[in-house]
């Protein structure tokens, strides 16, 4: 097997699983290297957990969030607020900000979330490989 | 035989690790070959197998069948399993079958976890089978990593307040108020005009039976009134919403200009409960549909025309106008008409760099649905009522779907001629003195043609309402094209994401009278269906305090957009000490209370951070070839 880039997709329960669902109902191709996570709203997510994510081998997270459709109040300006914390947090451990990517895909943006992640995932085949410092876990328990 | 001390304590720890040794089930299904056909099913399987915590793995060729079903119920029963995974298509569309099914064996429903190797999986990667495999195996391991650390569930129960709102007094919403007052589930029908039938009252005659528009409305409309389980609120609009399912509060506001005079109407109107100010009112339902309606395109001046010669008309306009009309040859505006031209998808099926959006800016892309077979119904009218009339039909498409194909025939029939033009090229009108309409035809293959005429006629689109304050309220979703979006174009297609309320009529997208009632009977039926409950079983994915941990810092609390934390004290003999709390039926599950507690206090059930950082982790485990 090819070592494309292990990419994280994190998905909402009611805008993206269903978009990421329906490029599988148009039997569109992406990477299989790509992982789905799903939760109602990313904005659940500490930023160690993305770090704990990059810490386990992960490549590049892929957040396919809402945007401003989503159904929770205000969550999409939390969310990306926090993502900016996360970039900067990203600098200083060596981490290229180019390996988290916070995108808005909808019930039926099949081609939208393709064309994305592939762009996504050949951007980050052109990264030098980073290693990344042990992360404690957001869970705050030992995994 | 005697057993040594030191076999006594391996057997003693091997009894133990049989005991607390966790026995998940895992299902891999074929799907018919939908999965198997790219991922090996029996490898996925048998590798799972190998898991220690995996007591059963099979594979099957339809987990949903009916044999698929008893298969898993039995082995549930037979080898005591306390979790199950299937791994097959989409949750969307079987993850409560299966929830039911370890359910009646006996275990809680969230100590199953779906996976999704079909929509996600062989769908995605069909020509990549080795990828595919290896692909589900790990998604499989994160869902057993994922499980093991999910704690039983259980709903939380809600009371119910027993009564319903239909917000929109047009077709769809008089139809849903009827159907739920039928059931005599007490419903407060709000329209912000004056009087019922909202856009109905506008059109002429309703296919395919061409019945009387107006007096199809008025009909309904007698009914509502006649019906003592309905509360009108007329002049009346809904100008705040809180609150979820089994108690939405509604605050009601009076249009600025109330026209209403209620003594016109037969029966008495039942006011609801009112603030000390008079204008407002508030109700508190278990459940309401939104009924809101469309509003129609408004060319922009210049569009075809439009505004800039008054023989430039829009579909409405020519139908409101022939509604009153008498004469027995046609005069507009002091002209004889003798020519028409009827340009369809005006504001609907728009493309970018070809169509000005509208002042919302957004595109509309759709189409509109009724405007092709309305057009050809009032061709076929002008046809009939003044038989010399040249008509024109200038086209992109004609849709007019199912039986409506007869109105197309009936006007081919009546010599209306059809003209195909480009989707890129809209026509070109001039105006000099008279109307004179530039195309091509790609029927005669691209053939130039050019027509005098004395009216053209915009079939202009059905476009969203501008949002409402109950749609920012509630945070409802809209599609792409700005219309409310259903929770499952297939499976609920009546539902909003959120819980309680429906949606019926043009509220969801454009849609004809028919087409509106029978989604309003079916908002009706699935808001009857819970309202006469006397209480709900919610979502148990709320969030929750782990009270040890909890500092009080109180971060959640401002963190949280539905005011569904409180901080208080502790606990008795504990005063000064603080600690969060959640109200259930408040919290919409969203987590940004997660994220921002230092101690990571405050958990979404179901989607605990450490239990999805473990689901994670195995799905980067290599996987053995």
């Amino acid at each position: 097997m090819s070592e494309e880039p292990r990419i994280l997709i994190i998905t909402t329960t009611s805008c993206s699983y269903p978009g990421v669902d329906n490029a599988g109902q148009k039997h569109l191709e992406y990477s299989p290297h790509s992982y789905v996570l799903n939760v109602p709203d990313p904005v659940m997510f500490p930023i160690s957990f993305y770090l704990k994510a990059f810490d386990l081998g992960y490549d590049g997270i892929f957040i396919a969030s809402c945007g401003t459709d989503s159904p929770f109040r205000k969550t999409y300006d939390k969310l990306s607020a926090r993502i900016d914390e996360l970039v900067k947090e990203m600098k200083k451990l060596g981490i290229h900000y180019s390996r988290v990517k916070l995108t808005a895909i909808c019930t039926v943006c099949a081609d939208h979330f393709v064309k994305e992640l592939k762009e996504f995932s050949e951007t980050i085949a052109t990264l030098p490989i980073t290693e990344v410092p042990a992360v404690e876990s957001a869970g705050m328990e030992s995994s | 035989m005697i057993m040594s001390d030191k076999e006594k304590k391996d057997k003693k720890k091997a009894d133990k690790t049989e005991e607390t040794q966790p026995r998940v089930g895992v299902y891999v299904c074929h799907c018919g070959g939908n999965i198997s056909d790219v991922v090996d099913t029996s490898k996925v399987s048998k590798i799972i197998g190998e898991d220690p915590n995996v007591a059963v793995s099979k594979d099957f060729i339809f987990m949903c069948s009916d044999p698929g079903q008893k298969m898993i119920a039995d082995d549930v029963k037979a080898n005591h399993l306390d979790h199950v995974i299937v791994a097959s298509c989409s949750p969307r569309l079987h993850e409560m079958t299966f929830q039911r099914v370890v359910s009646d064996a006996g275990l809680n429903p969230f100590q199953y976890q779906h996976v999704n190797i079909r929509e996600q999986v062989s769908w995605v990667h069909s020509h990549q089978h080795e990828e595919a495999t290896d692909k589900s195996i790990r998604l499989i391991r994160g869902a057993i990593a994922s499980v093991l650390d999910q704690p039983p569930l259980e709903p939380i129960k809600k009371k119910m307040i027993q009564s319903a709102a239909v917000i929109g007094g047009g077709v769809a919403g008089m139809t849903a108020a009827l159907d739920l007052a039928n059931r005599d589930i007490p419903v407060h029908l709000i329209e912000k005009g004056p009087v019922l039938g909202g856009n109905l009252l506008n059109l002429d005659k309703l296919y395919p039976m061409e019945i009387d528009a107006k007096s199809f409305a008025l009909n309904l409309a007698d009914k509502v009134l006649k019906n003592p389980a309905i509360y009108l609120h007329l002049d009346t609009v809904v100008d705040k919403t809180e609150g979820a399912i089994g108690d939405f509060m509604l605050q009601l506001k009076k249009t600025e200009e109330s026209t209403v005079n209620k003594e016109n109407f037969a029966v008495s109107l039942t006011e609801p409960e009112k603030n000390p100010d008079y204008d407002i009112s508030v109700l508190h339902v278990g459940s309401f549909i939104m009924a809101t309606g469309h509003d129609l395109y408004e060319p922009y001046e210049g569009e075809y025309g439009y505004k800039k010669s008054p023989f430039v008309v829009t579909l409405p306009d020519l139908i409101k106008y022939l509604n009153i009309y008498r004469g027995n040859t046609f005069v507009y505006k002091g002209k004889e008409i003798k020519t028409v031209a009827m340009i369809h998808c005006v504001g609907s099926r728009q493309i970018e760099g070809v169509h000005q959006p509208p002042p919302s800016g957004i595109l509309n892309t759709n189409c509109s649905r009724v405007c092709c077979t309305t057009t050809l119904q009032q061709a076929n009218r002008l046809k009939s009522l003044f038989p010399k009339i040249q008509i024109y039909d200038l086209y992109r498409d004609i849709r007019t779907y199912g039986e409506k194909e007869h109105y197309y025939e009936e006007a081919s029939k009546n010599n209306v001629i059809f003209i195909k033009y480009p989707d890129e090229e809209s026509p070109e009108v001039e105006i000099n003195g008279s109307l004179k309409i530039k195309t091509r035809d790609i029927i005669t293959y691209g053939l130039e043609v050019e027509m005098e005429v004395d009216m053209i006629v915009l079939a202009v689109g059905l476009i969203p309402r501008i949002k409402p304050h109950i749609i920012t309220d509630l945070s409802l979703p809209t599609g792409n094209n700005g219309f409310l979006q259903e929770a499952h174009v297939k499976l609920r297609p009546v539902e909003s994401s959120v819980q309680g309320v429906f949606l019926a009529g043009t509220a969801q997208g454009p849609k004809d009278v028919r087409e509106s009632t029978t989604t309003a009977s079916a908002a009706a039926a699935k808001a009857g269906a819970i309202l006469t409950k006397e209480s709900i079983n919610l979502s148990p994915f709320v969030a929750v305090v782990d009270t040890d941990k909890c500092q009080g810092h109180a971060l959640c609390v401002n963190e949280c957009e539905y005011n569904a934390i409180t901080i208080h004290d502790k606990g008795v003999g504990e005063s000064g000490v603080k600690i969060a709390s959640v109200d259930p039926s408040a919290c919409v599950g969203c987590g940004a209370c997660v994220a921002v507690c230092p101690e990571q206090a405050i958990q979404v059930q179901g989607y605990d951070i450490n239990k999805l950082e473990k689901e994670i982790s195995a799905i980067m485990l290599e996987v053995k070839q």
